[in-house]
């Protein structure tokens, strides 16, 4: 075999490996890479489906008076007709007349500035405000029922002015939440 | 007759003995045509390779599709709420705060000549506080009832200001009572 031949056949093999080998090796390599990428998405999928069924498993032992406490705890909107009347109705326990019931939603951002500004707030929350006269006792039992009911009532000011025949009157804001679904 | 002459026009020796003798490969050729087999093969290789590999990522492709078909989104979706209402819940009820403790407190530490004509707290403000007005039976009383906030370990600071004899000899006062935020806390 000639010189010339040898070189034409590394020639001819240069040219094979220039144009059909170099650039495939580029395509299989991200095809290979597109193909791991499916199996581990099609791993993580069916993963998925085994942990659903591991928690379904759980979440279906909650009893449904648990899950209806829990929406009592934070309801999914504020409510404020119905907690009007909730509270109300412990008033009524102490024979207390609740008047001028008022609700102002908070913003859900922390902070009073741009630069004291944290990450808003997972949930929304609303300062229902009420009046009413009381004596001292049934003001103390009143607030104590409220503060340990199951909807979340954190109190945020309270005012009481003393009138006569240790008669008082007050003025209370409790802080309330819900969280959208 | 010449001894060298020669009968026969056919040459003793084969004179084309140079001609048609096959010439080696040598190393080089053979590596050169192996190289260039391989090449061939290898791109065919590739060619079908590729075309196996497509084939895989298309079925990859229809089982994804199937198994998100058949993952049952709705039930999820409920427990992932369920779930973030109970991470929710968690931290509101960690933070709930109450007043009962603060005015069992204060009640205690009231002294049985001093009484209060006024309470005020606003927990929305930074400053955990309570402004009070009072009245007292004697400047004495206002000095016992400052002794009983010092030992009391809710407040943190109690000032009084704007005392007062009144018509009926009563020692008015306003005070300000600097709170620990931890009374508040709901156990």
């Amino acid at each position: 075999m000639s010189n010339i031949t040898i070189i034409a056949y590394i020639i001819l093999t240069l040219s094979i490996g220039y144009v059909f080998i170099y650039p495939k090796t580029g395509e299989i390599s991200s095809l290979l890479e597109e193909k791991q990428k499916y199996e581990n998405t099609l791993e993580v999928v069916n993963n998925i489906e085994n942990k659903k069924n591991e928690l379904l498993t759980e979440f279906n032992k909650i009893s449904t008076q648990d899950r209806k406490n829990i929406e009592t705890i934070l309801p999914s909107s504020l409510n404020f007709v119905k907690l009007v009347a909730q509270i109300d109705k412990v008033a009524m326990g102490y024979g207390i007349i609740v008047d001028k019931f008022s609700s102002k939603e908070t913003s859900s951002s922390v902070g009073d500035s741009i630069a004291t500004a944290q990450p808003s707030k997972p949930y929304n929350s609303a300062v229902i405000s009420f009046s009413f006269k009381a004596p001292y006792d049934k003001f103390s039992g009143f607030i104590n029922d409220l503060e340990k009911s199951l909807r979340i009532l954190d109190v945020r000011s309270t005012k009481l002015e003393t009138q006569e025949k240790d008669i008082n009157s007050y003025q209370v804001e409790f802080e309330t939440y819900w969280l959208k679904s | 007759m010449a001894p060298n002459f020669q009968s026969s026009f056919i040459p003793k020796e084969p004179i084309t003995e140079e001609v048609f003798k096959k010439k080696k490969a040598g190393i080089f050729g053979v590596l050169a045509v192996s190289l260039f087999a391989t090449s061939i093969v290898v791109s065919v290789g590739i060619f079908f390779y590729k075309g196996v590999l497509e084939n895989e990522i298309k079925n990859l492709q229809s089982q994804l599709a199937e198994s998100e078909k058949n993952i049952d989104k709705k039930t999820i979706n409920e427990m992932s709420q369920f779930s973030k209402k109970l991470e929710t819940i968690k931290l509101i009820v960690a933070k709930h705060q109450v007043i009962s403790n603060l005015l069992d407190s204060l009640a205690s530490s009231t002294v049985s000549s001093v009484y209060f004509t006024s309470f005020d707290y606003r927990g929305l403000e930074k400053n955990l506080s309570i402004d009070l007005k009072g009245k007292a039976q004697s400047y004495t009383a206002v000095a016992l009832q400052e002794n009983a906030f010092a030992q009391n370990e809710d407040f943190k600071s109690a000032s009084f200001s704007n005392l007062n004899l009144d018509e009926k000899g009563l020692v008015s006062f306003d005070l300000k009572v600097s709170v620990d935020p931890k009374i508040f806390i709901y156990e």
